[in-house]
């Protein structure tokens, strides 16, 4: 279980997420779970060749001119924490 | 209740009523009955009354009536943005989101003077195929208020089988508009992907997410699909084509079953089926022979890897998808900012944010994607898929649609499986299929079992063949013709 749980607590540091540790022992019976009977696609023979795969068919792109954007003001509209034009967070950038 | 958009625009024409009153008579119903359903998180009660002013003034003039969605009551999904409105996604990350810009189906709508009355409940960010999931609590499917209306688009379903709207638009995942259209006795429709711009959609995954209409019957879905088709230069996988025009196909042409050919995979529904479901399917199917319709038996070799290979597609997209909600530029923020590391903020906000569901999709898409275990579960959901796409490119070239009941099941007691997700994820084995070789598909309602609930028969089409999947699903709406007369709520 504990090997299960450091698997838990990796994955959800990288999906910057934190799962409760009285709901943890039921998380990871669930994941189990999912992934086992993920592990059906084991038995899938796959004969074609990769460079097969690709998830869209076609790009639309469009063409490469100025459009209309939101203002400085409607995109900070839903900020919690704003300092002026700007989205305000804590300070990143570590001092020497 | 219960009127189809033909009903209203038809009695517009003849100025039996005038769009505040049909709009009223909606409002009143959702008075009445949604405290009991919960199937909007929202209702424009203001606004919408002050646009039916507005259309009483051009209503007078027959030639300002000239399309069909005039005046016509319609809700959506809470998963499309409206400008200066919330839009939750069922999310408490987004309960108060307001967007600042309109999404291209609401867009299209409103250009032809649609009522929009409010926005409908769903499972959270989509993910759920009962309503559950929701943060603003489940909808109750008006059949039988102790079950669950199906998902993710349930309480879109839920509104317009109780008549709380005329038509709503859904989105579909893995079955999102299908599963919960044929446990609500209603139609729902996910067109070929790429058919619909997703732009101000609140994406889940990506590649396979679409929109679709949810309404009374299939003309009102062949309406609303082609006011809501066509390429979309904001939305770089929309295709480059002109709107649909399945509506006039469906009046203009002449057809019938003996046109068509249906395919039925047999050895796909052997097991799992539920025995009314079953039976009801297999009456369909005699009385579509016995009208003229030819039906052969095909082979869905990876059918049965669907849900394994959904389960890895959708979620690692999902897992990125959702990485945007850091509740810093929007969404759920726990506050406070200046006594906290950045990456703590992230995780404070997403933990308190997030629902179970939502977090477990992001984890199960994190784990399939991260370092060494790519090849084994992405790469190889992405081959299966392909598998899947081109079993289904074999069988059209020998059928004209795939005929299968929508659910392996009758819609399930709220609660019932909560608990256990993966029985959850099985209820759309029905349905993934159409999504993962993108294909368009349908539901429509065939006949109730005997404890009153709706079943719903599901067709798919080769891609961008709405058109003839329209006439097949309007033919077989006539032969059964699905009554909701005994619907009580």
């Amino acid at each position: 279980m504990s090997k299960d749980k450091d698997l838990v607590e990796k994955i959800s540091r990288l999906s910057r997420l934190k799962i409760d540790e009285n709901e943890i022992e039921g998380f990871i019976k669930n994941f189990k779970d999912i992934l086992n009977y993920i592990d059906l696609l084991n038995s899938v023979k796959i004969i074609e060749d990769s460079k097969d795969i690709e998830i869209y068919n076609d790009y639309a792109v469009r063409d490469d001119s100025q459009v209309e954007k939101l203002s400085n003001e409607e995109v900070l509209l839903n900020a919690s924490n704003k300092e002026g034009k700007f989205f305000a967070v804590k300070k990143v950038i570590e001092e020497d | 209740m219960n009127k189809s958009i033909e009903d209203i625009y038809k009695g517009y024409l003849k100025k039996e009523f005038t769009p505040t009153e049909i709009l009223n008579q909606y409002l009143d119903r959702i008075n009445k009955v949604d405290k009991s359903l919960n199937s909007f998180t929202e209702i424009f009660e203001t606004k919408v009354k002050k646009d039916s002013k507005k259309l009483d003034n051009l209503f007078c003039d027959e030639k300002n009536i000239s399309n069909p969605l005039f005046g016509i009551p319609i809700s959506l999904k809470d998963i499309f943005l409206v400008k200066d409105s919330i839009c939750t996604c069922g999310s408490k990350m987004l309960k108060n989101y307001v967007s600042n810009y309109n999404s291209t189906v609401y867009e299209k709508l409103n250009n032809l003077n649609v009522l929009l009355i409010g926005k409908n409940n769903m499972d959270e960010f989509a993910m759920g195929s009962s309503t559950e999931t929701s943060f603003f609590g489940p909808t109750a499917n008006p059949w039988d208020q102790s079950r669950v209306p199906g998902g993710s688009s349930g309480g879109s379903a839920a509104a317009v089988s109780a008549g709380l709207s005329c038509i709503s638009l859904g989105t579909d995942t893995g079955g999102s508009i299908r599963q919960p259209a044929s446990f609500c006795g209603v139609v729902g429709m996910k067109p070929t992907y790429g058919r619909i711009s997703r732009f101000g959609m609140i994406a889940f995954s990506s590649s396979l997410d679409q929109a679709g209409p949810i309404t009374n019957t299939v003309k009102d879905s062949a309406i609303v699909l082609d006011a809501i088709s066509g390429f979309d230069s904001k939305d770089s996988t929309s295709l480059n084509l002109k709107p649909t025009n399945s509506y006039q196909s469906l009046i203009n042409d002449k057809f019938s079953f003996k046109d068509f050919v249906f395919g039925v995979p047999s050895s796909l529904l052997e097991e799992g089926l539920d025995t009314e479901v079953r039976s009801r399917f297999n009456e369909l199917l005699s009385s579509l022979k016995s009208l003229g319709a030819k039906l052969i038996d095909i082979e869905l070799p990876h059918a049965k890897f669907s849900v394994a290979t959904y389960y890895i597609i959708a979620p690692s997209e999902a897992s990125s998808n959702l990485s945007r909600f850091d509740g810093i530029r929007y969404g759920f923020n726990d506050n406070g900012y200046e006594n906290q590391d950045l990456v703590e903020t992230y995780i404070r906000n997403r933990s308190l944010g997030f629902g179970e569901e939502v977090k477990r999709r992001i984890m199960l898409g994190t784990y399939s994607l991260s370092s060494g275990y790519y090849d084994a579960y992405y790469l190889k959901a992405i081959k299966v898929k392909k598998l899947i796409e081109n079993d289904f490119k074999e069988v059209f070239k020998k059928v004209d649609a795939v005929l299968t009941p929508t659910c392996p099941e009758l819609p399930f007691k709220l609660g019932e499986k909560k608990n256990d997700p993966l029985q959850m994820y099985l209820s759309d084995i029905l349905t993934i299929p159409a999504n993962l070789a993108q294909l368009p598909a349908i539901s429509i309602p065939i006949g109730l079992s005997s404890n009153n609930l709706p079943i719903g028969v599901q067709l798919a089409s080769d891609k961008l063949n709405e058109n003839a999947m329209m006439k097949m699903a309007y033919l077989i709406e006539q032969e059964v013709s699905f009554s909701k007369t005994s619907l009580s709520i």
